[in-house]
């Protein structure tokens, strides 16, 4: 048992110079003889040309191929003719290589891996071409694959890509070779992509908001539910509100939010502090403090900019209008409730430390709020920021 | 004259030849830009292009929703932008109810957008549908509508990725059955297409679907939705949708009424026979990797010959997609080739719409994380030059009826060298894609052109279901000797004239296993997944049947998905025997690495077992466990136990 293994071992002493393979897709595995090929056989030309006896330690390079047709590496250095170990880990969705190209090279690659057309797949869009120097197969997603090279012996800036179409007009990145150790402002290398994957729209995402009028942004947002509409009001203050449980989450005041690409899909960053958080619980309860009602959402319309969320609660119709308190920070929100038949409990959050929350309306038990069904015809709460 | 057939090869190839020969003195290029003219519509200054639907207006301007948010309408007259509306959520696709409203899907919701004032911004926005889950994860996007015969609305929900996780909160109610798996559907009707009446009711109507970023009717009223290739989708397709049916992507079953437990745990042939086959294949890489959004060339369309068929845009590659369709035995299916393609035509081809002239209207997107296109908006117009291409095809007894644009050069057209017929098939599996199996170029066995040389019906030595049959007939020309546009075709035949439609034979993926913990101990030898190593039994001192053996330094896998496991803080341990130097495995929970290099130190001998520890917390539901080999291949692993430490 231990024997066969250990010969198993030896036979993969390609180990050394490449085929490290995790595949995932029985589908696949037919090819990975001619994958190892492929990847062994200009380093081992290479290989050849390097002035024996000299040895330098071996760098190991790890690279993630990530969502977003990216590297997370975008540049890395190595000594000329230094041993590369260059391990690529497919993180995404999609698949992916990396191909090291002679500088300048890139999109010559590219489009030559673009024109190879139905072959494409066969060759791991791969073209023939003098100006590849090193390649790996194209890894499906959860895939890993090790390159083992010598790096080349003129200096210069290699760049790296993945060259299955159309991916490498964005996916790229810059193997240094070089004996020197500085390396250009990461900002301002020509040879990596923009932060922002193309066309350099770097801030884009940070949404500022208008001074003069109210803005809406539906986005994804940290700490509430994903139907989630980010709103900017005038004087810097901001709210978030829930679509999905028909409720204020919390506000903030600052700056609005920023959804920078490298945010990845997650939720958007709020640019400011929050000041208020309304809880985990509905706040309004017809009939009964305790009787949590059924809400459905019905969309908004814009008074003056500011939207007016309407929604239902047990079937009987709800709007709220959120607006900034006239006399000093904080807000106030607006109700009205046609048709109810029985008293509206306006249940508040357990603390609102830094808060007083005062209403127009009805009577307080402790933080419940009675309305009777007139006072809940039109109401307001007021979240007022204390100093 | 009648039809002709003709034998000799010899004759037939001295002919093509003195034919080319011709052909190359008086050939017109073979180029899209001969016979269509691209024209860029510059994007509005504050936007990125990232376009995510398109529509005219009744009043002729265009209406674009954005990736980001934010909609605009065009006037092709002023060639100015004025934004409409702000703040969506991804929306990624629209219809004009009027000058003044449209109707839009974004990620939460199908939004009527209206502007009531008359002031030309929208200050409307009615809730249609939000009758479907949310779960937090990116993946989730809603496209459409789609508008049906009846005025009812299509959309379709896309599944969530497991390159990422779900929210702590979610929208609509969570099933824990529906979150395994590569693309996941934990909340309702992900992985549907829904039908919503003109007053907001929801239907679900049809499941199966993994990424359906192309939803919409052809001329004849039936309805069409693409899919992306990945796990369960072999290669890109395009269904035709009926109510009730499923399509294959299998996440979706849970919410299909009636359907119990986790439809990964049933046998691929089980799910195989169930699902019903697409009306066309897209080979991957060959020719579309990301079909998009299926539009008919109706009476609003002025493209030339083409009238009646569906054009389908695709995203990675300059191309414009045509559809022949072909209903056989009751089965829609057909055959897709370019309509466009390079030239100036960009990449990202994701919406489609048709203008007042009858012009082709394209969206382009490059979605931030990661659809691999371009930005903007074009607008494709005919020359007015008509292009020799295959304008039908259908599937005949023996093999297909060719129709052309133009009678052929019958010298070139009778000679069965001049075709290239090749088949393969795409496996049903729950792994990523499909290679493309046996793959073999049939023989062309006889040919026979109709008195007007427009139509050959080719005779093929073999027609297999289940199979894709791709044609070039570059080699032909028009009798005018105008050389083929477009060389490429794909047919998917699904179903043959006589009704059959077998599934190529093939070794179905068992299906996974999962394992309500015994006592807290899951045996190696009974894992989920065992790739590679094999099951042993020969060193003794195990527990249960046995035990897992790595075979390859590298490529050897042992998965273990351990179900209703209560959330909390775990100890895992792992019985395993290595009698000298450690082979250390890789570790993944979750998918996420635990230990890049997770050493098993020796025990001394192959039937000395010892147990190593590793903590880490888990959620409740479903977990994944997997040992993988990284270079060293790895000792016998004998079982794995969860210890809870803590909740």
């Amino acid at each position: 048992m231990s024997n066969r293994k250990m010969d198993q071992r030896k036979q993969m002493g390609a180990e050394q110079n490449g085929a490290r393979f995790a595949a995932t897709d029985p589908g696949i595995r037919g090819s990975r003889a001619k994958r190892a090929l492929l990847t062994l056989l200009p380093s081992l030309l290479l290989l050849g040309l390097a002035s024996p006896g000299y040895a330098r330690p071996t760098k190991e390079i790890a690279i993630d191929a990530t969502p977003g047709l990216s590297y997370n590496r975008v540049r890395f250095k190595v000594e000329p003719e230094s041993t590369v170990k260059l391990t690529l880990n497919n993180t995404d969705q999609m698949m992916h290589n990396l191909v090291i190209t002679r500088p300048g090279a890139r999109l010559k690659v590219v489009n030559a891996a673009m024109r190879l057309g139905s072959e494409g797949p066969q060759k791991d869009y791969v073209p023939d071409l003098e100006a590849v120097l090193h390649a790996t197969p194209v890894l499906n997603p959860d895939e890993e694959y090790t390159l083992t090279f010598t790096a080349p012996s003129n200096e210069g800036v290699y760049p790296y890509v993945c060259t299955f179409p159309a991916h490498g007009f964005v996916m790229y990145g810059a193997m240094y070779v070089s004996t020197t150790s500085s390396l250009p402002p990461l900002s301002s290398d020509p040879h990596v992509p923009s932060k922002t994957g193309s066309e350099g729209e770097s801030d884009k995402r940070n949404v500022h908001a208008p001074i003069h009028r109210a803005r809406v942004l539906r986005e994804f947002m940290p700490n509430c539910g994903p139907a989630a509409i980010a709103v900017s009001l005038p004087g810097n203050e901001n709210y978030c509100w829930d679509a999905g449980a028909c409720r204020l989450r919390y506000a903030w005041q600052g700056k609005f939010v920023d959804l920078s690409y490298h945010k990845k899909d997650g939720p958007a960053e709020i640019l400011g502090e929050v000041y208020y958080n309304a809880g985990s619980d509905f706040p309004l309860r017809p009939g009964n403090p305790s009787h949590v009602p059924k809400v459905e959402f019905l969309g908004y319309r814009l008074v003056d900019s500011f939207p007016e969320f309407h929604y239902k609660i047990d079937g009987t119709g709800v709007r709220e209008l959120i607006q900034v308190r006239p006399t000093g920070p904080g807000l106030v929100r607006h109700f009205e409730i046609a048709g109810a038949d029985e008293p509206i409990w306006f249940v508040g959050p357990d603390k609102a430390d830094g808060v007083s929350i005062t209403a127009t309306k009805g009577h307080w038990e402790a933080n419940q709020l009675r309305l009777s069904p007139q006072e809940a015809e039109e109401f307001a709460i007021s979240l007022e920021l204390k100093p | 004259m009648s039809h002709m057939r003709f034998g000799n090869r010899f004759l037939g190839a001295v002919c093509a030849l003195v034919t080319l020969i011709g052909v190359t003195v008086t050939a017109q290029a073979a180029d899209s830009s001969n016979y269509y003219e691209i024209e860029d519509i510059p994007i509005p200054k504050k936007v990125d292009g990232e376009t995510g639907g398109l529509a005219f207006l009744p009043d002729g301007r265009l209406a674009a929703c954005f990736h980001r948010g934010d909609i605009y309408f065009y006037d092709p007259d002023s060639q100015q932008w004025r934004q409409f509306a702000e703040g969506l959520h991804e929306p990624l696709g629209l219809v004009a109810l009027s000058n003044q409203a449209l109707l839009v899907m974004q990620r939460p919701e199908l939004t009527r957008v209206e502007d009531t004032d008359g002031d030309g911004w929208a200050d409307r926005y009615v809730t249609l549908c939000d009758d479907f889950g949310m779960s937090g994860n990116y993946h989730e996007f809603g496209y459409g509508p789609a508008v049906g015969p009846q005025g009812n609305y299509y959309i379709s929900l896309n599944t969530a990725s497991n390159g990422a996780g779900i929210y702590d909160e979610i929208r609509g109610e969570f099933r824990e059955r529906g979150r395994p798996g590569r693309m996941y559907s934990c909340v309702p009707y992900r992985g549907w297409v829904l039908k919503i009446s003109p007053d907001g009711r929801m239907t679900p109507w049809a499941m199966g679907f993994r990424s359906p970023n192309g939803i919409g009717f052809d001329s004849e009223g039936r309805l069409f939705v693409s899919d992306n290739q990945g796990d369960w989708v072999g290669t890109s397709k395009l269904f035709h949708v009926e109510r009730g049916r499923f399509y294959g992507h299998v996440s979706s079953l849970v919410w299909k009424e009636g359907f119990k437990g986790n439809p990964l745990k049933r046998p691929v042939k089980e799910l195989d026979a169930m699902r019903t086959k697409p009306a066309f294949l897209f080979p991957h890489g060959k020719f579309a990797n990301s079909p998009t959004q299926p539009i008919p060339t109706d009476e609003s369309a002025d493209l030339g010959p083409f009238a009646g068929q569906l054009l389908i845009g695709e995203m990675n590659h300059p191309r414009i997609i045509r559809l022949m369709q072909d209903e056989v035995a009751g089965k829609v299916q057909g055959a897709a080739t370019s309509l466009y393609e390079g030239g100036k035509l960009k990449r990202g081809n994701n919406r489609l719409t048709f203008g007042s002239n009858g012009d082709l209207w394209i969206a382009h997107t490059a979605r931030h994380s990661g659809w691999a296109g371009d930005r903007g908006i074009q607008r494709l117009s005919w020359t007015g030059k008509v292009p020799m291409d295959l304008l039908e095809i259908h599937l005949t007894e023996d093999g297909f009826d060719l129709t052309f644009t133009k009678p052929l050069d019958p010298e070139i057209a009778k000679d069965t060298s001049h075709y290239d017929v090749s088949h393969y098939y795409y496996e049903y599996h729950r792994s990523y894609g499909s290679a493309r199996h046996d793959e073999q170029s049939v023989a062309v066995t006889g040919i026979e052109l109709s008195s007007d040389y427009k139509t050959a019906s080719l005779s093929l030595d073999t027609l297999k279901a289940g199979y894709v049959y791709e044609l070039n007939l570059g080699k032909l020309s028009a009798q005018d000797g105008t050389e083929m546009l477009n060389d490429q075709v794909y047919y998917t035949l699904s179903r043959l004239t006589d009704g059959s439609s077998a599934t190529p034979q093939f070794a179905p993926e068992p299906p996974l296993q999962f394992h309500a913990l015994d006592q807290g101990q899951a045996e190696a030898e009974n894992a989920t997944t065992i790739q590679v190593a094999n099951r042993a039994s020969n060193n003794s001192g195990y527990t249960g049947e046995g035990y897992v053996d790595f075979q390859s330094a590298d490529q050897d896998l042992l998965e273990w998905v351990i179900d209703d496991v209560p959330g909390g803080h775990y100890q895992l341990q792992f019985r395993y025997a290595i009698a000298a130097n450690p082979r250390p495995l890789r570790l993944r929970v979750n998918g996420n690495v635990l230990r890049k290099s997770f050493v098993l130190p020796s025990t001394g001998s192959w039937e000395t077992w010892k147990m190593k520890s590793v903590e880490v917390s888990l959620p409740s539901g479903s977990n994944t466990v997997r040992l993988e080999a990284i270079g060293q291949s790895g000792p016998n692993i004998d079982h794995l136990r969860l210890n809870k430490v803590s909740d």
